[in-house]
């Protein structure tokens, strides 16, 4: 692009980054208040029971037991994990549905008490059938998880026997465009429960004024949410709720929603006291919804020429004992960023007796990923194609309809493509035994929903931004960075204010990449309101044209007459008393226009026939990301995301056994380390968005997208053998290569 | 984590009797790598724990051409890897910590912890074992002197007796024309526990090239690490071929007997015994003639970890 | 149960503490001094968000007891910058852009800087292998190693 920026654009260090580097900054854990009380959970050992009976005396008279509440201290009323079915409470009541599942707590004086505590609750259960597989849930007979899902608040698209959701979506004729297709090509795909692995488990306190008024400090992506669910549930007014997020140690989605903090809420009503909880990593994996099983079959035609005359997607999404997120990426991703003229899509979401299906980057979309690029090559091997020929040959183009029917504006898939075939070693294969090259596409859309923010100019010309969206990836930086540019002002005379939900009105989670494309569209208006004000009173001042003022070094002048202008400072301490009153620039937006982005990934490897293992050798990526505000936190969002994605390929695997987690553990769930990361080379194609803050779409879900797939591909490349369940282990991989050996 | 009373002897007499008079109700924490996360875990459940790592005298790490290497029951992985003395004269050594764990754990944990734990995924042992490693045992009736893999009586479980401490483990310099490597076969590349281990020593007739001494132990595909005896006496005395080398895999393969877990299924296990069997063994065995240096060793450990 | 009398020189200053003998050094590091630098990301060895130097040497501070770190040197990532002034590992991790959530930042710094002090020219690989006793989920690693490695310079000058 031609435009030169003085702020953005640039790699400026994180606003955050000392803090964190010299262990300052304030997590969940960290906060320590007077007289608080330490909370400990006892969760449920029975897959589906129903509780009989819970005697907690003998914990009760534990020397520094304060207070111990179950299901039976908390209001009955349901809530729901996505919104729109409310299908579960914080506590089991009467009835456990997952092993793992919240059953009563405790506050003592400190954690050791509070855990001997537990240890002596003493919960009678009578067992229910239960029932672990997803297609076997699906079955006509299966037990039920949940007896009362017709009775419960909210829409879902189908609600029979463990189903709790079925979305659906048509476009043009299937069967015709079958009967069209010189070939029909028909895969399953399935891919593994996922734990998000964040580094900091939830951690949070509460403390209970007498007054009534909660405060709840809280390691969250959404504050709002929290306040809300609280505030309904346990039948608070909102403004009696105020939730302080603090620093994030990671989410990827987990941290949306409420996790402990209704019990410190419960805790402290009850014993006048601040409560804190720290949750083991073993809870984050038992109490904590992960990502489930997610079982697609695709059937595609094609012509011999590669063109795709019609796909059919049949997906089944774990959701657990209640409904999460994720259904409807099983309609909305299943043609990925391809022409699809005729298509027919089901995605059902069924109830197992597991822990809850949780957020995990772009929830249901990396299954369909894993599906939908396994499958196009599948295709492509069918028809004799080049994968990433037959790719490029049905990609999206300008003006095209997307599959929820909105146009695709200018955008730079056909670039991004090409920019990751030449960029890696597509064209310029090795002969070795053992090497193999894939490839995956992905898409996904800028995340929208609302956001406010509040720029206001200080007397002496610095600036302060205040908004309820909470920074996870960086987004405090690249948001001053907007406000600084659009302002012009430097960089460090920005700061953005802590936030609290007391203090700004209500902003969505910061979650599904929506920050940078929604947040940053509206503090850059925000900031183009508060300059929109500097230059009125300016104008005022100088007795000049609005218009003929600009802002130059911190100065507004009369363009072409430098030494007739005046200091932003000068202008914001004659703002108070101006007939205008003080800068401050506003702007609240919900939604913003579609705006989508797309992310490839080529990933090299060489496989051990012997051991079945895969080793990365090179991963490039390219995304159509719009702009990169600060191209350092672009950078970083994509390695981290390919990285995630390459421990989803290749090990990482939250396996139930009965319903009962089998690693729950950080030794036996394996997240990659340093030495697993091959090279990366990440290519950022900026075709600008028209409604994005200086052009900005979204990157951080799709660079977690692509390598399941791409790393399956190329273990096809390289030994002829198509593994369709991840993650694609060595056992696999070796009893896959003897089956092959022995049938040839 | 729960309580318990903590002492920390400064002599051998003084722990060994606080090991006798509490029985099982006491535990020894050496690194406390193994401790820490088993009585978390309530796994472990010790009302007294004895801490060893104040006794004068345990820390010892020696080496002499006549009495060869001697590893004292608290020196760290941290501190052998980084003696040069091991580094030259027992690459294997050196090498094969750094397939335990983390940089971390290897400046908490030990060779002899590793050992008394008695887990068959063990890192360290497979490569004491195939050396031929004693380990020196102060008791409530004096010292004594075993095979390292006397320790083992089945899954986290030593011979050891009340009141018994292992206090060094001991190492003869081994023999000219000699190669050795540990492979930990691991679907991560650090810090992930033991798919299957093997390590494998070769000795050399120079004049001949035969085999005179193989040695080979397997980690975790039995209830302890042990020696595939008929895999080492297919290789001894003979010129080491492809062919002989693929008898000796398959013969350790059937030696071993892994269980399937969330690692891997039990018939995988098998056939890595087997396959990575022959590679440790042409390794050594490239070693053994070559000599190799030091450097290299330690190159191709690290290579076959990552 | 008995609480222990024990001395802890942490960051160069010492500190008479009573704990319980169960209680870890990481535990009693943040919970009695307040020194909340040091995470706890798992309590089981396996992430090293708790690393801590012993007598000089990085060390999982979650797997070592209070009580046996007594009379020993502690430093913690509140020691490693001097006032305000960063380390060079603290800084060169602040301008490589390698902090994202932070929570393993602390953890990975000091395995870095053990690195450095003992190898101020460390190969890639040897920096990959010196922090794989760290889990960071955000990064990739790709700009902690970066950063590590442009710290170096100011080692090995
Ligand atoms: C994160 C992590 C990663 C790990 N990775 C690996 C790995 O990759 N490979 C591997 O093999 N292990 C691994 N381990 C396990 C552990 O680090 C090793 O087994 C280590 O060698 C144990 O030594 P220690 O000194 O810490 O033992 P401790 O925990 O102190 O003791 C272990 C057991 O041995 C007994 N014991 C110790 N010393 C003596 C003695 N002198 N006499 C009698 N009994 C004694 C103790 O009572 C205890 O029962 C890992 C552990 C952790 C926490
Ligand atoms: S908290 Fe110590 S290693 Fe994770
Ligand atoms: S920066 Fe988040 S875990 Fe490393």
């Amino acid at each position: 692009m031609a435009t030169t920026y003085a702020v953005v654009g640039k790699r400026v260090p994180r606003v955050d980054a000392v803090d964190k580097a010299t262990g300052r900054s304030i997590y969940g854990s960290d906060i320590y208040l007077p007289g608080m009380l330490h909370c400990k959970i006892l969760s449920s050992t029975q897959a589906h029971a129903k509780i009989k009976k819970i005697d907690f005396s003998k914990a009760l008279a534990v020397p520094g037991v304060k207070s111990i509440i179950t299901a039976a201290d908390v209001p009955d009323i349901m809530y729901g994990t996505v919104g729109n079915i409310r299908d579960r409470s914080f506590m089991a009541r009467d009835r456990v549905r997952f092993i793992g599942e919240p059953v009563a707590a405790v506050a003592a004086i400190d954690e050791d008490v509070a855990e001997y505590a537990v240890s002596l609750i003493e919960v009678e259960y009578e067992p229910l059938p239960a029932v672990f597989d997803v297609l076997e849930a699906m079955k006509e007979g299966a037990p039920l998880v949940h007896e009362k899902l017709q009775e419960y608040e909210g829409s879902t698209g189908l609600r029979k026997g463990n189903i709790c959701s079925l979305l659906t979506a048509t476009r043009g004729d299937m069967d015709a465009g079958l009967s069209e297709a010189d070939f029909i090509v028909e895969g399953t795909y399935r891919s593994q429960p996922i734990n998000q692995g964040y580094m900091e488990p939830m951690a949070c306190a509460a403390e209970v004024e007498p007054s009534g008024r909660v405060t709840i400090w809280t390691t969250t992506q959404a504050p709002y949410a929290i306040r809300n669910t609280i505030a309904e549930t346990l039948q608070l007014p909102m403004n009696r709720v105020k939730v302080i997020p603090l620093e994030i140690g990671g989410g990827f989605g987990a941290k949306l929603r409420v996790s402990f903090e209704a019990f410190c809420v419960i805790l402290s009503q009850k014993t006048g006291r601040p409560v804190k909880m720290i949750s083991s990593r073993e809870e984050n994996f038992t109490a904590i919804g992960p990502r489930l099983e997610c079982v697609a079959t695709i059937k595609t035609g094609v012509k011999k020429d590669g063109t795709i005359t019609a796909r059919q997607v049949h997906a089944v999404y774990d959701t657990g004992a209640y409904l999460g997120p994720g259904v409807g990426a099983g309609v909305g991703h299943s043609t990925g960023p391809y022409r699809v003229p005729n298509f027919k899509a089901e995605s059902y979401a069924v109830y197992t007796n597991k822990i809850w299906a949780g957020s995990y980057r772009a929830s249901g979309v990396a299954d369909m990923v894993f599906a939908v690029e396994s499958h196009m090559d599948e295709v492509a091997a069918c028809i004799g194609m080049d994968p990433f020929d037959f790719r490029l040959k049905n990609i999206l183009e300008e003006g095209d309809r997307s599959l929820t029917g909105e146009v695709i504006p200018t955008m730079g898939l056909r670039e991004m493509g090409e920019a990751a075939k030449t960029g890696s070693n597509w064209n310029t294969r090795k002969q070795e035994d053992g090497w193999g090259i894939g490839v995956a596409f992905s898409d996904w859309k800028s995340g929208t929903g609302a956001s406010t923010a509040t720029v206001s100019l200080n007397e002496d010309g610095t600036v302060s931004v205040l908004t309820g969206t909470v920074d996870i990836a960086g987004s405090d930086t690249s948001l001053s960075q907007i406000v600084a540019e659009t302002i012009g002002v430097p960089f460090e005379k920005v700061v953005m204010a802590k936030k609290d939900t007391d203090a700004a009105p209500f902003n969505g989670p910061t979650g599904g990449s929506r920050v940078i494309y929604s947040a940053g569209r509206t503090v850059l208006q925000a900031a183009q309101d508060a300059k929109e004000k500097v230059l009125r009173l300016a104008a005022d001042v100088l007795e000049a044209n609005q218009d003929d003022l600009e802002v130059v070094n911190e100065r507004v002048q009369v363009k072409g007459s430098p030494d007739k202008g005046r200091s932003l400072a000068e202008i914001a301490r004659l703002s108070s008393s101006s007939k205008y009153g003080s800068i401050m620039g506003q702007a609240a937006l919900s939604q913003l226009p579609f705006a989508p982005i797309y992310n490839a990934v080529v990933v090299e490897i060489k496989v051990d026939k012997e051991t079945g293992m895969i080793k990365v050798l090179n991963f490039t990526q390219s995304q159509d990301l719009g702009f990169a505000i600060n191209p350092n936190s672009v950078e970083g969002q994509m390695e981290g995301g390919a990285v995630q994605a390459i421990g989803r390929a290749l090990y990482e695997n939250f396996i139930f056994d009965k319903g009962k987690p089998v690693n729950p553990s950080l030794t036996t769930y394996l997240l990659p380390l340093a030495l697993d990361v091959p090279p990366m080379s990440t290519i950022m194609i900026e075709s600008v968005s028209k409604e994005g803050a200086f052009g900005a779409k979204a990157v951080a879900e799709p660079p977690g997208f692509g390598a399941p797939a791409a790393i399956a591909n190329a273990l096809y490349n390289a030994t002829g053998i198509r593994i369709r369940d991840l993650p694609l282990s060595p056992d696999k991989v070796r009893a896959a290569l003897k089956a092959k050996q022995s049938g040839s | 984590m729960l309580p318990f009373e903590y002492f920390e002897p400064a002599t051998l007499r003084r722990a060994s009797s606080l090991l006798v008079k509490y029985g099982a109700d006491a535990r020894i924490l050496n690194g406390g790598t193994d401790f820490m996360v088993r009585v978390r875990q309530h796994f472990w459940k010790p009302k007294y724990v004895v801490n060893i790592k104040k006794i004068k005298g345990l820390d010892h790490l020696t080496y002499s051409k006549n009495q060869g290497l001697r590893i004292g029951a608290t020196a760290t992985y941290g501190r052998v890897e980084a003696d040069p003395v091991v580094r030259q004269r027992f690459g294997i050594v050196s090498a094969s910590a750094v397939a335990v764990g983390g940089v971390q754990i290897r400046n908490l944990g030990t060779y002899i912890g590793n050992a008394c734990n008695a887990s068959p995924a063990a890192d360290s042992t497979p490569t004491m074992v195939a050396m031929g490693a004693k380990v020196k045992i102060y008791g409530p009736n004096g010292a004594r002197v075993i095979p390292i893999e006397e320790l083992f009586a089945g899954v986290g479980r030593n011979t050891l007796q009340a009141g018994e401490i292992v206090t060094e483990i001991q190492l003869d310099t081994p023999p000219p024309n000699t190669g050795f490597i540990y492979i930990k076969h691991s679907p991560r590349s650090q810090m992930d526990i033991s798919v299957v281990g093997v390590a494998s020593v070769i000795t050399l007739n120079p004049d001949n090239g035969r085999c005179v001494d193989a040695r080979i132990a397997l980690g975790a595909v039995g209830p302890t690490v042990f020696r595939a005896k008929k895999a080492e006496a297919i290789l001894k005395g003979s010129e080491l071929t492809g062919d002989v080398l693929s008898r000796a895999a398959i013969a350790a393969a059937d030696e071993s007997s892994p269980i399937g877990d969330v690692r891997a299924p039990a018939e995988y296990r098998k056939d890595m015994v087997g396959v990575l069997t022959r590679r440790a063994t042409a390794y050594a065995f490239d070693m053994a003639k070559s000599g190799m240096d030091v450097r290299k060793q330690q190159a191709i450990a690290i290579e076959l970890i990552t | 149960m008995k609480k222990n009398f024990i001395i802890l020189n942490v960051n160069e200053e010492e500190r008479e503490l009573y704990v319980y003998p169960h209680r870890s050094l990481l535990d009693t590091v943040r919970d009695e001094l307040q020194l909340t630098g040091s995470k706890k990301g798992c309590d089981e060895g396996d992430c090293g968000a708790c690393t801590m130097f012993l007598d000089g040497n990085p060390v999982t501070s979650c797997m070592v007891l209070a009580v046996d770190a007594a009379g020993r040197r502690i430093t913690t990532i509140e020691g490693l910058s001097n006032g305000t002034k960063l380390s060079p590992v603290q800084q060169a991790f602040v301008e490589h852009g390698a902090v994202q959530c932070g929570f393993c930042i602390p953890g990975l710094i000091m395995s870095g800087t053990a690195l450095l002090t003992r190898n101020p020219n460390p190969t890639e690989e040897e920096i990959r292998m010196a922090i794989s006793g760290n889990i960071c989920r955000c990064t990739g690693y790709t700009k902690v190693v970066e950063a590590i490695q442009a710290a170096a310079a100011s080692y090995s000058r």
